[in-house]
Parts: C-alpha cells; structure tokens; sequence
C-alpha cells in the first residue's frame, strides 16, 4: 500500500535508570491507512527508536499483550485501527498500573489477585481420565462461557474507579473468573470461592459503573459477572445461616 | 556473579507443552521443585492462537488404527510409527483430563464433547471449543497448574544458554527481563517447550514470540535439529497480516474458490480426490499456488489471493461454531464471512521439524528433554494434520514430563560452581550485546533480509538456485549478526536486547531450516522441490538431521521407524 | 465525563430537589397565603427548568437501571431461573409505565 500518510505518536517514557518521572516523546512517522495503532507502535520500535519498550505477541486480539491507553482510553491496540483517530495520538502504559518501563506495566498484583479466586476445578473427587468426561448440557456451558472468554488483558482494571481508588480490589477480570468456576457444573467450589468473595476488597466493593464491560475487548462482561457474584454470595451466606456447612 | 536458584525440574516454555509437563510432574511428585521459565506470562504463549481443535478418537465409529493410518499417510510416511502408536492411543485421556480441568470443549445436545471434521481426517475427531480451542487449552492448563505450588514460575525470563555440566544439562541461563540480571535456574532435568519458529519468514500465523529459541539452544548445545525442512504452509492466512483462519471453516463446509467461482479443488485433479477442501495441508497449500500461478487469482495490495467462502452456512452456524474467525474478518480485512468470501492466501504455519527426540521426548543430550512444537518427535514426517499439534503438545508434553522426573531421580545436582561460571560467562555476553552502539547491523534489517531470504528459498515450491542462494544470504547473515548495532543500554525491561538474541536464534534455526530443504532432493509432504517431483523412499526415506557446527551446520540421516503401515502411494 | 460520574452526579440535583420539597411542606404549614405565594413561585421558568433537569435525571438514572440490573442476575438464583433478559428487560419497563400512569392518575384525580 502507498497512499502513506504521516501521524504524531506522542508516546509516554519512563526509564526508571535514568527517569525521575515519566516524560513524553513524539515520533512523526508515515502510516499505512490499514494499520492498527500496534503497527506504528512496532514501526517506531523497529525503525526509528529501537529504546521504546512495549509487550506484544499475537497481533489477533487473543494473547492480551498489547493493552494500552490510547487517547486516555484502555486499548488492545492491535484491535484498534489507527484511521479511528485523526492525525495525532496519545499513548501511554495502562492506567492504574505500576510502570515498569515506557509502556510495560507491572502484571505481578493481577496475578496474585488472578490465583486467589482458585481458579481451577475444584471437586471432592477427581474423576480418573480413562472414565471419559463429564455430560455437561450446551445451556450449562452456555452459563459460564462468557465469563471463560476473558483474555487477561487488563484494560478493565484500567477502566475500573474502584481500582483506581483501592488498587487492593480484586478487580473485574479476576472476580470473572472466579465467577466463571462458580458457574461451571463440573465445579463443587462454590462455597470455598463464595467465602473469599465475602471477604474485603471483593465483590463487595464494585460500585457497578460498568466500565469494566465497556472497555472489554471480547465482550466477556465482567460487571454482569462481579455483579452476578455479588447476589451469589449473599444467597450462600443466607443458606449457610439456615443450613450449616458440612465438613471443615 | 549471578545469582543461582535450584530446582528439580526446569521447563523453558509456558504454553500447552510446558504447562502441561509441569502439571505431569507437579502430580506426579509433589516433592520435586518445578522451575517454569518463560518470556512472556503463560497465557501469552502462542498456543492461545491456535483455534480448530485438538484431535482424538471419540466416536464409536472412529479407531486408533483409523486416526493412525490418516496421520501417518499425512506425514507422507516419514512419521514414525511407534510414536504415532502412542500417540492416537494416548490422546483420548489427555483431552478428558483437560475436560475434567474445566475446558469448555462444544458440546452435543446430550452433554457428550463434540467433534467435528478436520483436514486429512477420515471421520470426525476434532475437539473443540467453538474456534478457540488453543486459547481455551492454555487458559485451562495454566489455571489449573496454579493449584500446585511445587511449580514456581519464571515469568518474562528469556533462557539463553543450555547449561550443561559432565555431558548432562542441569539448568539453563536466563534473563530476567524486568531486571536485566542473568541467574542459572538448576534442575536435574531439562524440558524445552518453547514452541516453532515461524518468524523466521515474513508471512506466517505465528505470534511475534514464535522465534525458535529453544530449537536455537539445544542446536548450540549440539543437539541435532530433525526434519527442519518441513514447513507446514497452512492454506487459509488473511493477506498482509498472515492472521490464521482456522481449517475448521473447511471443516464446518466451507468452500475454496478460485477468481472464477470455480470449487478448483472439486473441479480439478489436485490429489485430494473426494476430501476436497479436507485435504491434508500441504496440498491445498500446493493447489492455490497453482492457481494463482495459472492466473485465476484475485489481486490485492499484499499480493495475490483466493476465496475462502463461508456465505452458504449462514449466520447461525457461523456465531455458534466460528465466531473467532467473524470477528478476525471483520476486524483484519473488513470482511464480514456470513455476506462475503475471505481472502486467503497460504501463510507459514508450522514447523514438523526441531529439536531430535525419541519417543520419550529424550534428546540426544542426557538430562535434556524436548516436546511440543520446538520437539521433532516425529510424529508428523513431512505434513501435520490439522489438529494433532494441540494434542501432541499434551500427550508428549506429560510423557516428557514424566520421564525427567524418573531421570531427575537417578541424577546428581551436578557440580554448581561449573554450572554458575557458565552463566557468568552468558551474562558477559549479554552485557556486551546490551546497548552496543559500535555495532553497524540493524536487527530489523537483518529480520527483514532473513525473513525475505526463507521465503524465496524455502516457499511451497523450491527450487534449488534459489534454495542455495538462501542458503548462501543465511551464511552470510549468521556473520553480519555478529556486528549488531544496539542503542538501548538499559538493563529495565530491554526488548530490544531480546529482540537481537532472538534475531541470532532465528539465523541459526533458519539455516538449519535451509541447508537441510537443499539436502532432501525429492517432493515429501511439505517439502516440494520444482526438479524432483516425485517421493523417492529409495534414497529418502529418512530423517535429516542437522547438527550445529562452527564452520557451518553439518548433516545427518536417522532412521524413520516402521512397522505398522507400509509406504504407499499418497493418494486421497 | 463518564457514565458513572455523570450517575453520581445526578445526586446533587435529587439533593435540591430535596431541599425544594421542604421548603413546599413548610409552607403549606404556613397557611394559605404561604402556600399561594410557594405555588406562584414554581412556575417561574428557573423553577421549571430545574424540575425538567430533576424528570430528566430520574429518568437517566432509571434507564441505567434497567440497563444493568437484568446482567447482574446469576443464570440461577439458588432453585430459582430468572427470565431471559429480554423478558426481564420488557418487564421492567411495563411496570415502570404503570406506575408512571398509576401515579399521573392519581395526581390528576382521577383516581382515588
């Protein structure tokens, strides 16, 4: 393609050997009209400042690499096509995130919180793998497959107030997917996930503004989700007032 | 000096393989300490790209002996037997052990897995998850290894050197890349799990991580690379971006036509007789280059291309079992599938060859195991079938797993101050490449002459000018490498310091790549050379294996086990 | 501005509404010519454009309500399947309306 074009990148840097603070650097480079903003990015990184730092892999929207704040909004950017926006943009590290490096933000707070939820398939008796698989039905996958479809990109803890204010909140993507394991029929968990969703900073404190679901980038829903897990949790606490647990 | 840390086990790679040896040994011996050392967080391996299914038998009108005999008349006979045995034996417990970790495989209206039709299988025997099965794998294996504490991670860790002490490698250098700092992470037993090679050419489906790192550092550590020439082109890669678009469209009924509406593979003799658009890979690959070489193809700003046409299988069938493949149109090439054809083109997919191993996942280095993609394990010869890589990630990577724990039990830590005076000696050298603004090589130049060199050398069709000329621009470049230029001398988070290690990994796969296509003078499944046509099990029916060498690769042959299927004819 | 701080917002004008429903229960206390006076007074333009504003933010409020509430419903609650949300959307509006005419009918004297 050579109907090329050039675009101001205004991009974020931060290197904490020599930065005190974060600054900012524009590139002017020619643009292709079907690049997503990955595409600059990664043509600045190869051909005009091999020092910007930023995570890729995939470029299909499914690894979840490549979250960045794209004119202050939380983007996949090899989603988003660089035509959606005028002559100039904005790009900085996800907010709501420590910054490792320009635009690598620190992962190791999500996840811890990602583990926490345990999620994994929690049984009172593991089914041996010669005994074949569970029946479950395609409506009792149709329960939980939303909420499986997450891609740990994080933009939702970027567009999240509550994370903005306690970055101690579980967060959307985790709390999805905990939420997801509860909703699973193969899973007997429920009560060990409904205990640490009862607990502080959990489900307890999303204030439902739905940003999360805006800004997702698979249409996962992780507010239907923390919401879902919210009415969950009550119900397990008022049954288990009526109905005493067994076991430890 | 750098810092050591010791386990019992270290994995390098966190995709299916890995993750998947790690859960193995994790279970298998609680007691044993599991180092999972990986560039990019697990969920990030390129195994989440992957989309069509994952193969086993399921049906009751499916059999080992069936899934068997398409696999190895899918590998052109170069597969070996005893491997593909396991293989279809094996593969049925791995996919329900996924199940049971919570896969969300598609389901029939009785709760039963559904399976569905994949290319060069006889019946359907492909497990899915709509069409993001890989993804779903990954999630799945990585979820579930996080219940098992005795597998610490090394996450954005880039493991540049096998560390070997008395003939047996017992850990491996890496680069923390959040810090910069070299550690030697130890085990008694090494897995490499870290996936192909795909950007080694320009065009592929492969994810930018997919750089041959772990073929590069057994091949350095002298470990022969096998059956490199076989690169798989997958038939359907979205023109420009390469974006894969998964066989299940075939599989699911759609339609490959030419620039005259014409179904070219139903219309004309292409050897894929009644299977049509399921023929194996590596002749539809074939088959659209003929077409577009006879001129009934459609132009484009990235070349030429054909249809993909999925119009007749309406909307509903689309969003329940190929939602993926309509957002990536919709989002990579502005084509919504339930209206329009997608452009397609073949793209570089996969790599049947890597690192030797026997059916254990054993390399020819004790202590040193391999499984997954980066493994030539032999169980696709020249072509893989659609949906066999996913379960051979799991099958081979358990069975890796297993037999280093039984190796770990029977060897010594090894000798720790040798081990460590390696890694200081690797992080000397990671310093000097660091920031070295002397150089006068720009790595994305040398990619760019790299990638372009593969793909006249080493496309669908080969001939062999062009392959030696290949051959020659890699010599070449394996010397320029040497004298790259870098401007970023931060030790935080350096991409560009990984980026030329994984640029220097890429030569070395690529030439193994090259100089083994040029040795193989017959057509075998993907490997298609334009003067000799035909099979010629007479002279080669034999893994080629390609042994690191400083003066330049060196060749070898290795046997192709038998047994159960005898060569014949390819013919569908 | 965002949705939700667009959401938070609206409570300062459901704060004066507040205040003005005090100030109308005060006078009526106050005697039939406080009351007159009060009645005169909310016809004036600024008064009314206050009260569009306030009809305008409850109903921003119920909209987004309506939005988000049928999501956050579990596929089962315990034993119990909530409708589709579709229905339950459909629902919530018609009883949203009812109450709406319900209420206008009683303000109007028609009924009761």
């Amino acid at each position: 393609m050579s109907d090329a074009k050039t675009m101001k990148l205004v991009i974020t840097r931060f290197d904490p050997d020599v930065d005190a603070v974060p600054r900012t650097q524009e590139y002017e480079i020619p643009v292709q009209p079907d690049w997503k903003v990955l595409d600059a990015v990664n043509f600045i990184k190869d051909e005009v400042d091999g020092t910007l730092s930023h995570r890729w892999s995939c470029r299909m929207a499914v690894c979840g690499s490549c979250g960045m704040m794209v004119n202050g909004e939380p983007k996949l950017t090899c989603k988003v096509a660089l035509s959606d926006y005028g002559d100039e943009l904005l790009i900085e590290p996800l907010a709501n995130f420590p910054v490792v490096r320009d635009l690598v933000v620190e992962m190791e707070g999500f996840m811890d919180k990602f583990k926490s939820v345990k999620p994994w398939i929690i049984t009172a008796k593991e089914m041996a793998a010669e005994e074949g698989t569970n029946r479950q039905s395609p409506a009792e996958l149709e329960v939980f497959k939303q909420f499986s479809m997450c891609i740990n990109c994080m933009l939702c803890y970027s567009a999240c107030p509550v994370v903005a204010n306690e970055p101690e909140f579980l967060g959307p993507a985790a709390i999805a997917l905990g939420h997801r394991y509860n909703m699973d029929s193969r899973d007997e968990g429920q009560a060990e996930r409904n205990e640490i969703f009862r607990g502080e900073g959990t489900v307890f404190s999303c204030s439902y503004a739905n940003e999360c679901s805006e800004v997702c980038p698979k249409n996962v829903d992780p507010a239907a989700a923390v919401n879902q897990a919210k009415l969950n949790a009550v119900i397990d606490w008022a049954t288990g007032l009526v109905i005493p647990r067994k076991g430890p | 000096m750098v810092d050591v840390a010791r386990h019992d086990i270290v994995i390098v790679g966190g995709g299916a393989a890995g993750l998947r040896a790690a859960i193995a040994v994790a279970e298998a011996s609680p007691d044993l300490s599991v180092a999972l050392v990986s560039k990019v967080y697990p969920m990030r391996c390129h195994t989440v790209s992957a989309e069509g299914g994952a193969a086993a038998v399921a049906r009751a009108d499916d059999s080992f002996e069936m899934h068997g005999y398409d696999t190895v008349k899918g590998s052109d006979f170069l597969a070996d037997q005893d491997v593909i045995r396991y293989f279809v034996e094996e593969a049925p417990a791995e996919l329900n052990r996924l199940e049971h970790w919570g896969c969300p495989w598609s389901r029939n209206d009785d709760g039963s897995v559904a399976t569905r039709a994949f290319g060069g299988m006889t019946t359907k025997r492909t497990w899915f998850a709509t069409d993001k099965v890989g993804f779903h794998m990954l999630h799945t294996l990585f979820q579930h290894s996080m219940r098992f504490d005795s597998v610490v991670r090394y996450d954005e860790y880039f493991a540049t050197k096998l560390l070997v002490d008395g003939g047996v490698c017992r850990g491996v250098a890496a680069l923390d890349i959040r810090t910069g700092e070299v550690s030697a992470i130890l085990g008694r037993a090494v897995i490499l799990a870290t996936g192909g090679a795909g950007r080694i050419f320009p065009f592929t489906t492969n994810g930018m991580i997919k750089t041959g790192d772990g073929m590069a550092l057994a091949y350095r550590a002298g470990v022969p690379l096998k059956d490199m020439e076989f690169v798989q082109y997958h038939p359907t890669g979205l023109p420009g971006t390469g974006i894969l678009i998964t066989e299940a469209t075939r599989g699911e009924g759609g339609y490959l036509k030419n620039s005259e509406g014409e179904r070219f593979l139903v219309e004309r003799d292409y050897g894929v007789g009644t299977k049509a658009e399921l023929g194996p890979r590596d002749m539809i690959s074939r088959a659209i280059i003929q077409e577009i070489e006879a001129g009934r193809a459609f132009k484009g700003p990235y070349g030429e291309y054909l249809h993909l046409d999925l119009t007749h299988l309406g909307e509903e069938l689309i969003d329940k079992r190929l939602p993926f493949v309509r957002e990536l149109g919709r989002i990579y090439i502005g084509v919504d599938p339930v209206y329009e054809p997608i452009p397609i083109r073949p793209v570089v997919h996969y790599m049947m060859g890597g690192v030797d191993t026997d059916i254990d996942g054993a390399t020819t280095l004790p202590g040193l195991y391999a499984a997954g993609e980066v493994a030539c394990v032999s169980l696709n010869g020249a072509n893989r079938l659609g949906s066999n890589s996913l379960t051979e990630c799991l099958v081979f990577g358990a069975r890796a797993g297993l037999v280093a724990v039984e190796f770990a039990n029977g060897s010594s830590a090894g000798n720790e101050d040798a081990l460590r005076a390696q890694a200081d000696e690797e992080r000397a050298h990671i310093d000097a490449l660091r920031g070295r603004v002397k150089g006068g090589e720009k790595i994305s130049q040398l990619r760019r002459e790299m990638t372009s060199a593969m793909e006249d050398g080493c496309g669908v069709y080969r001939h062999q000018d062009t392959l030696r000329a290949c051959v020659q621009s890699l010599a070449q470049l394996r010397g320029r490498v040497s004298d790259l230029r870098l401007e970023d001398a931060s030790r935080v988070f350096n991409t560009e310091l990984i980026s030329a290690l994984e640029l220097i990994n890429m030569i070395d796969v690529a030439e193994a790549v090259a100089i083994s296509a040029l040795d193989r003078k017959e057509s075998r499944g993907a490997h298609t050379c334009r003067e000799y046509t035909a099979r010629d099990d007479q002279n080669y029916l034999y893994h080629t294996l390609c042994s690191f060498d400083p003066a330049g690769p060196r060749l070898g042959k290795k046997d192709v086990t038998l047994g159960t299927w005898e060569p014949e004819e390819r013919k569908y | 501005m965002r949705l939700y701080t667009l959401f938070g917002a609206t409570g300062i004008v459901y704060l004066l509404v507040g205040f003005v429903a005090l100030r109308v229960v005060w006078n009526l206390g106050e005697g039939p010519e406080a009351w007159a006076a009060v009645l005169e007074q909310l016809e004036n333009p600024i008064y009314i454009a206050f009260h569009a504003l306030a009809l305008v933010s409850v109903v921003f409020v119920a909209v987004r309500f309506f939005r988000l509430f049928p999501k956050a419903q579990p596929a089962f609650i315990g034993p119990v399947v909530p409708p589709p949300r579709p229905i339950l959307h459909a629902m919530l509006y018609a009883a949203w309306i009812g109450i709406t005419v319900v209420l206008s009918a009683i303000l109007a004297g028609v009924i009761f």
